[in-house]
């Protein structure tokens, strides 16, 4: 049991932090798909026509329901070696990512457009604004602030699975580090320094969303804001 | 505005005189109270002799509530003192390491309020018992009774509040007024020497008020020691021995129920004029 | 068409059944032990986050963000690999990530249990003082009660995910559902039909565990709606 050395890991910050930017970068590209994707679901979870309607429940439950590393085994050393695909690491990552992140998505929008009393919609149609304008000026701004807060423990989760790609050597902060563990054999060091990147990461992000949060509540300072619900923040992932 | 007046007492109900200098089942003696900038009683004194019913009234926000909680704690005062049945009321250790503990503690406090029952505003039942065992649980961890004792008295107090039939109901299934009675029911359980009222009736449908205030009724009959924070003038000059009129954290006019038909105080007059109105 | 290259065996993962069960049973009772320790340990924090002392509440209150805002994965390699290293403490694959989930999990779970603290009234704790119970029992007794039971349908969310959670420990080697694809896949080439397999049954059973919860919480609803 040697003393701790942390020099090691001095000597490769470089490396860790072009890992932390790689990771970051992929979560937010997956990100960015899974909001795209999750509210076409949301709209097909409401759609008039019933298959359609059914299909989405099921893409919504499965992928839901599966972790991230099984879903990543599978698709990149499962259906894409039986289907013959070449899928670059990187691809299936950000992939990985898009597809479980838009299935968690989905139902927050769903839920924010549920949120929104109709009578609210119908107050804005009969003062003689357009469908368009009452989605916009009336139904959105009430359901971003609904869907906000959980749209960003979604991304957070979304930073920290990003240390999942490392088992298909998607080279993020975490595969660095592990690869960097084992040529130093000083793993505890290089897990804490990983640790800390990710808190930071996390608590700086965080932070930026309580602010947008903030920012969008049109009721702050109003005397029955206070004291709303609390967020469940347990991990979906 | 000078001293409240002090007047000698006169006769409320046959039976129930108390003599002159009768040594006081509660005394609250210059009691203090602040909430921050907030000084929300300022130097309330109390006397309720053994046997009386004292009604307390004056407008939202006076500091009726906060000088029962005085009484039994749950609202440590910042000064002043408390003596109940001849003994003063430790002031309860305020424990910063406890967390489960609060602003309260020590043995002193848990005899005190074991005797010293208390009805709320909101009923404050325990939704996740049933009425019985919202009745024994006090029998069994206060008293320390067997559970089998217990059920027999809580059946016996849950008979008094005609809820017998209810005892293996919860809360959710009770109506505002049931509720209300399952709590004074828990309270009497504990035979307490001394009954706390806030505002029993304020947050039941109009209906439901006559039954509880019936129930109170019996209650000071019965020789209970009351004090009660309520709106209802009719039960006050009905029952109360003694009116206590409070505004601004202060006791601005005390006396026999019958001096409040005409009371003394133009700020008393004035309150009772809104009410009545 | 390049799909027909690949020559799909099912019977190898016919053959391996037996292996497949007990490897979801391992990822069922790592679960499970995880839960456990994230209720128990949960508890505690929560009661220590709401604590009025600051020597108390504070270092609860880090411990929760700290581990809240470590990924599992890095948090497991650093329990597994790290305190080996660094203190000479030699976990079994199985202990290393029951401790990983189960003190992530118990940061979860006192954020969960404090917000149903919260939620029972201030009132409740009054009336049972008010009655003459100690502060210990009108916790115990009043508060505590309530207070699981609005915890319940969060909890059972955090229990599907420290399942989710539990089959990421086959990257240090214990012997799941997921190592055992990796193994058989190497020796047959048959990753498709062996991830496809655990894949399913990992949906399964967490799909399962939400319907249950959905459940759950409906006849919760039921219930406080007759109220
Ligand atoms: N826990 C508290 N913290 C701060 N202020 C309080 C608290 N409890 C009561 N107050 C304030 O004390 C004053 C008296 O309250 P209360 O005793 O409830 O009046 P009442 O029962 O006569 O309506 C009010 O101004 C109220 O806002
Ligand atoms: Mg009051």
């Amino acid at each position: 049991m040697a003393p701790l050395d942390f020099r090691p890991v001095w000597q490769n910050l470089g490396v860790l932090l072009a890992g932390a930017r790689l990771g970051a970068t992929v979560a937010v590209a997956g990100f960015g798909l899974a909001i795209v994707a999750g509210l076409i679901i949301a709209l097909l979870r409401r759609s008039r026509i019933a298959p359609l309607r059914w299909l989405a429940f099921a893409y919504v439950q499965f992928f839901r329901g599966i972790a991230l590393y099984v879903l990543i085994l599978w698709l990149y050393f499962g259906i894409a070696v039986a289907a013959g695909i070449t899928l670059g690491a990187l691809t299936a990552g950000i992939l990985t990512l898009a597809l479980l992140n838009s299935a968690y998505l989905a139902e927050v929008f769903r839920s924010g457009i549920e949120a929104v009393d109709r009578g609210q919609r119908e107050a804005a149609l009969a003062m003689g604004l357009t469908p368009r304008q009452a989605f916009r000026d009336v139904v959105a701004p009430q359901a971003l602030r609904v869907v906000v807060p959980a749209t960003g423990n979604h991304f957070v989760d979304a930073i920290k699975d990003s240390a999942i790609l490392s088992v298909i050597a998607v080279p993020e902060l975490m595969r660095q580090a592990t690869s960097l563990a084992q040529v130093t054999a000083r793993p505890f060091e290089f897990y804490t320094a990983a640790a800390v990147l990710y808190l930071v990461v996390v608590v700086c992000v965080s932070s930026g969303l309580r602010w947008l949060e903030r920012r969008l509540d049109y009721t702050r300072g109003l005397p029955w804001s206070r004291g709303t619900a609390v967020a469940d923040t347990t991990p979906t992932h | 505005m000078g001293d409240p007046p002090r007047l000698e007492p006169v006769a409320g109900h046959a039976g129930r005189d108390q003599p002159v200098g009768t040594v006081p089942l509660l005394e609250v003696r210059e009691v203090c109270k602040r909430f921050g900038d907030n000084l929300v009683l300022d130097r309330v004194s109390l006397r309720v002799a053994p046997g009386e019913v004292v009604v307390v009234i004056g407008p939202s926000g006076s500091g009726k509530s906060t000088l029962l909680r005085c009484i039994n704690f749950l609202t440590p005062p910042d000064s002043g003192d408390v003596v109940f049945s001849g003994r003063q009321v430790q002031p309860p250790r305020s424990s910063a390491w406890n967390p489960l503990a609060g602003r309260s503690g020590g043995r002193d406090l848990v005899r005190l309020r074991s005797q010293v029952g208390m009805v709320f505003q909101h009923f404050n039942v325990f939704p996740h018992l049933t009425a019985l065992q919202n009745v024994t649980l006090g029998l069994t961890r206060v008293t320390g009774r067997s559970k089998a004792e217990a059920e027999v008295r809580a059946l016996e107090q849950l008979e008094r509040v005609g809820l017998r039939d209810k005892a293996h109901e919860h809360p959710d299934r009770l109506s505002g007024g049931q509720k209300q009675r399952l709590a004074i029911a828990r309270a009497l359980a504990l035979d307490p020497k001394l009954m706390l009222f806030d505002e029993p009736t304020s947050a039941l449908d109009p209906e439901l008020v006559g039954g509880i205030l019936a129930e109170m009724r019996k209650l000071a009959r019965s020789g209970m020691t009351m004090v009660v924070v309520t709106h209802e003038m009719g039960f006050a000059f009905e029952v109360a021995d003694r009116i206590v009129f409070m505004d601004d954290g202060r006791v601005v006019e005390e006396g026999p129920a019958e001096q409040f038909r005409n009371p003394l105080h133009e700020r008393t007059r004035a309150f009772l004029d809104a009410i009545l109105a | 068409m390049l799909a027909a290259a690949y020559n799909y065996r099912w019977d190898v993962v016919a053959a391996n059944v037996d292996g497949l069960v007990s490897g979801l049973v391992v990822t069922l009772r790592l679960t499970a032990v995880g839960m456990g320790i994230a209720l128990v340990v949960g508890l505690v924090v929560a009661v220590l986050r709401l604590s009025r002392s600051p020597l108390l509440r504070l270092p609860a209150l880090g411990y929760i963000e700290l581990l809240r805002g470590v990924p599992l994965f890095v948090f497991l390699f650093l329990v597994y690999y790290g305190l080996a290293q660094a203190f000479g403490l030699v976990l079994s694959p199985f202990a290393a990530g029951a401790v990983a989930l189960g003190l992530t999990g118990s940061a979860y779970m006192a954020e969960i249990y404090r917000g149903a603290l919260s939620a029972v009234g201030g009132g409740q704790r009054e009336a049972a003082l008010a009655m003459g119970l100690t502060p210990l029992q009108a916790f115990r007794d009043v508060t505590l009660p309530q207070a699981l039971r609005v915890a319940v349908p969060p909890g059972m969310n955090l229990l599907i995910a420290l399942l989710k959670g539990a089959t990421l420990v086959s990257v240090i080697g214990i012997s799941d559902m997921f190592y055992l694809a990796r193994v058989v896949s190497l020796a047959n080439f048959t990753p498709f039909e062996m991830y496809t397999v655990a894949g399913f049954a990992i949906v399964a059973v967490t799909v399962a565990l939400a319907g249950l919860a959905f459940l759950l919480e409906r006849r919760m609803a039921r219930v406080d709606r007759e109220a």
